[in-house]
């Protein structure tokens, strides 16, 4: 695992070209410096100069990242930037906000992620109904698939897990009962152990300990003799990815061993070339920051019938606890992307990200544009009847 | 007045979000492109105005006080124009960034400082309209920048830079009074010319609020193509025939191995292979003049011994080319951790010499040198690839750079064609300037900034 230090030359490649300011989008929401790769790479310099050290405001100045690493897609010097944003992150944990500290240090627990679920309690208060965030709330805990068993359509060797993420377990478990219904259908045999969260949340955070040990306790519950590992979340597949980096030895090769057996569920259907019926429609596609298989996602959209119009790759706001952090920028990117998918008139926006499909929703109310979110696996399963 | 009471008075002027003082929040502002080693000189305070009467406001007050102004548009000039050498106010312009009207009828449009040369460009080309300059980084680059650095770009060498299309400019004072330089007509020679003092004047003499540029029909074909040579003074020789033939091509670009490899490394754009030289070379016009002009082109090359010749066969290929070119300076860093750009021109007819002497003194000096540049105007970007960290390596790049800058005078070319003085060509400004020259440029300074607040001691 490489700490801040270890990224010293790093930093001081970027040539302080200025490119970034033309992706970022948070700088195109604030116009500031400090909130653009190339003004962090200043600051962290300032802090190897020892003109700078890490205190309340810095933190909270580098904690206005997304890590959404669209700067690092062309980067001419190709320097990554939210892997060196996390680990400045790590080494200023103690700067944090109370609040931020909560969420990563108890909500982590499964307890408190269940009593989280009593969320959907919020229909009992009628006010909320009205307003817009009851309106978001709504939106974002109505399951739009609702779990029947089906019977397989076809046989099949296949054994996989499912890691359902979060918001499946205990917010809103609509994609996890699509994703269920589909492997049924296929006659694909699943399991589903009782995982932690991914703890990208906390990776984003910095919190590099806690993301470590929540790692193993989830790669601990993979059987060895399955197939696959199956996602519905761009961000949790992502952790996956991350956690070699954090292991040793025999832990290491244990997390290297599975995420070679990672599949995001959309990568898996074009991979494995399932009959799909026809859907119709017209959709966008909102972009994930943190997903691996783009190519994969539009072949598999454009298989099943949707008509696919492209829209411009653009930030949903959400972002790690960004969008709790940065409440009025957050809103900002969500309303100026929920206008953009209007723009493209469409009946429905796809994700493949529980945060962006929030982001997406609360730009959609809070700008008063009719957009429909789901993700990919709810519309594959609708037309099975 | 203390740091406290001024930012007080800027935050009640501006709005709280638009004032920045503490450390954490201007340290980031200290920097534009130029590398400052341990030295590092952070402004006071940074406003982002968002309209021109804040900016009055802003500067009468500076004014008033003494305090020094550095305006900042993207930050991305290689000058070091932006670098706060005596601290005090750092203006940031990305919030004046209008558009304000497009005049299709009168071929002109009028913008805020603030505005993305890129998005000038992509705006009037969507009315049939074009706005030549195009510094290598539009993406970014305000047009308050590229008009205060007088950037022009590949495009130079048929269309010009940007000081050929700015026709009128709103500026503040020194005093604090708004004036406008010329009228928004094409033509106008009522007096001296005050819109060619504030180009290039690189935020010495007043603060750009408003800018009217003239633009041209957009020409209806434009193709790409590249010559690959074995040889970087064949590439060289090439252009120089190339401008003997009487052909105009809008761009003649020239890249040596380095540069290629590099921009390759990054962009994957599978059009660049391995090679010596590489001229890129841009037409424009009807559809006709364009295929006639290739093929009048790829015969000159020819007769360069080139090695191979590659057309851009959709948008796609030419947009993957141009984006791969445009950063071909960051794209240094791929060899080692600093990049220095210099910006020398010679007569197009001693581009042969001077590539020759580049080359020379990357041996002398066991430093390597990528070469790259607007080769149709002789004027060349040596990019220093080094670790300006390692004292030796910062002794052998200045005298390198000295060198390089008395051959490129000694030819009868300058120091600077585009990136501007700011403060690393400072010391060299006496090379291409005799006394009496420098004496009417302080004179010019000493009218329009009596306290000398604006951008202090930069350019002389
Ligand atoms: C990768 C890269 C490629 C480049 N390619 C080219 C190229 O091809 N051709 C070229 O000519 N240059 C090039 N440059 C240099 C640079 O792009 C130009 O100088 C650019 O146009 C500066 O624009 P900016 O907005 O970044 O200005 P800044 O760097 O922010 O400012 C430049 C100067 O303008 C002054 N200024 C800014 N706004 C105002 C205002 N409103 N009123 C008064 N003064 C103002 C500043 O004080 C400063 O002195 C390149 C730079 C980079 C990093």
């Amino acid at each position: 695992m490489k700490k801040f230090q270890d990224y010293k030359d790093e930093i001081y490649t970027c040539s302080r070209c200025g490119l970034c300011q033309s992706v970022c989008p948070v700088f195109l929401a604030t116009g500031k410096e400090t909130t653009v790769s190339r003004g962090f790479f200043s600051t962290l310099m300032g802090v190897v100069k020892g003109h700078l050290k890490f205190n309340k405001k810095l933190r909270k100045n580098i904690d206005m990242c997304l890590t959404c690493n669209k700067c690092n897609a062309f980067c001419p010097s190709g320097i990554d930037a939210s892997k060196i944003i996390t680990a400045a992150r790590a080494e200023c944990m103690g700067y944090i906000p109370l609040w931020k500290k909560l969420i990563l240090r108890v909500f982590y627990s499964k307890m408190f992620l269940h009593l989280s679920g009593y969320i959907r309690l919020y229909r009992f208060l009628p006010v909320l109904d009205f307003c817009k965030a009851g309106r978001i709330l709504h939106e974002f805990l109505t399951p739009f698939v609702q779990y029947k068993p089906q019977k397989p359509l076809k046989k099949s060797n296949l054994r996989v897990v499912i890691f359902p993420g979060c918001i499946n377990k205990y917010f809103n478990s609509s994609s996890l009962n699509a994703m269920k219904m589909l492997f049924e259908k296929q006659g694909i045999e699943y399991i589903i152990p009782d995982f932690e969260c991914c703890t990208m949340p906390a990776y984003s955070a910095g919190d590099l300990e806690g993301f470590r040990d929540f790692a193993l306790k989830n790669l601990k519950l993979i059987p060895s003799d399955i197939d696959y590992v199956i996602f519905d979340c761009a961000s949790c597949k992502k952790a996956f990815a991350l956690y070699p980096e954090f292991l040793q030895g025999d832990e290491k090769a244990l997390a290297e061993g599975i995420f070679a057996k990672c599949k995001h569920i959309n990568e898996f259907l074009v991979d494995f070339d399932f009959d799909l019926p026809n859907s119709d429609g017209s959709v966008a596609y909102h972009k994930p920051c943190h997903l691996d298989c783009f190519d994969e996602t539009q072949e598999l959209i454009k298989k099943s019938g949707l008509d696919l119009v492209p829209v411009q790759e653009s930030c949903c706001g959400s972002g790690g606890l960004f969008f709790i952090e940065n409440f009025t920028i957050s809103n900002s990117l969500a309303q100026k992307r929920a206008q953009e998918i209007t723009d493209a008139n469409v009946d429905t926006v796809i994700t493949d990200c529980p945060l962006c499909r929030l982001g997406l929703i609360k730009g959609g109310v809070l700008s008063d544009c009719n957009i429909k979110v789901r993700q990919l696996t709810e519309l594959l399963i609708k037309p099975f009847k | 007045m203390t740091n406290t009471l001024v930012v007080k008075k800027f935050e009640k002027l501006l709005g709280k979000d638009n004032v920045l003082s503490e450390k954490e929040d201007c340290y980031p502002y200290a920097f534009d492109v130029v590398e400052q080693g341990l030295d590092v000189k952070i402004p006071d305070i940074v406003v982002l105005p968002e309209t021109k009467e804040q900016v009055q406001e802003i500067v009468k007050f500076a004014s008033k006080e003494g305090i020094p102004i550095v305006a900042r548009g993207a930050g991305t000039n290689q000058a070091g124009s932006c670098i706060p050498v005596k601290n005090g106010i750092v203006m940031h312009f990305s919030k004046m960034n209008k558009i304000i009207s497009i005049d299709e009828n009168n071929l002109n449009c009028t913008v805020q400082p603030g505005v993305i040369v890129g998005q000038i460009q992509s705006e009037v080309e969507k009315r049939g309209l074009f706005f030549p300059p195009d510094p290598s980084n539009l993406a970014v680059s305000t047009i308050g920048g590229a008009i205060a650095q007088s950037a022009s770009g590949s495009r130079h060498f048929k269309y010009g830079g940007t000081r050929d299309y700015v026709i009128d400019l709103e500026v503040v004072t020194s005093d604090g009074e708004i004036i406008h330089t010329s009228s928004k007509t094409p033509k106008n020679v009522a007096g001296y010319n005050l819109t060619q003092l504030f180009v290039g004047s690189e935020g010495t003499l007043g603060i750009i609020t408003e800018a009217t540029l003239k633009l041209i029909p957009k020409p209806e074909s434009r193709r790409v193509m590249l010559a690959f040579f074995d040889d970087l003074k064949d590439s060289a020789m090439a252009v120089e025939s190339i401008i003997r033939h009487r052909l105009q091509p809008s761009v003649i670009d020239m890249m040596d191995d380095k540069t290629i490899y590099t921009i390759e490394e990054f962009s994957k754009s599978g059009i660049f292979k391995p090679a010596e030289a590489c001229l890129i070379i841009e037409v424009d016009g009807t559809q006709a003049s364009v295929d006639d002009q290739m093929t009048r082109i790829s015969a000159v090359c020819q007769e360069h011994h080139v090695s191979e010749i590659k057309v851009a066969q959709n948008q796609s290929e030419t947009d993957k080319i141009w984006f791969a070119r445009r950063q071909a300076f960051s794209a240094v860093t791929r060899l080692n951790f600093d990049v220095v750009a210099e910006d020398l021109v010679v007569p197009t007819d001693r581009l042969v010499d001077m590539v020759h002497k580049i080359q020379e003194l990357s041996l002398k000096y066991n430093i390597i040198i990528a070469i790259m540049g607007h080769s149709g105007d002789g004027n060349l970007h040596p990019h220093f690839s080094l670790d300006l960290r390692d004292q030796d390596q910062k002794q052998r790049f200045e005298l390198a750079e000295r060198e390089m800058l008395d051959y490129a005078t000694s030819l009868g070319g300058t120091i600077t064609g585009e990136h501007g003085v700011g403060t690393v060509k400072r010391a060299h400004m006496h090379l291409v300037n005799e006394e009496p020259n420098l004496r009417f440029m302080r004179m010019i300074k000493n009218i329009f900034d009596p306290k000398n607040i604006f951008n202090p001691d930069k350019i002389l």
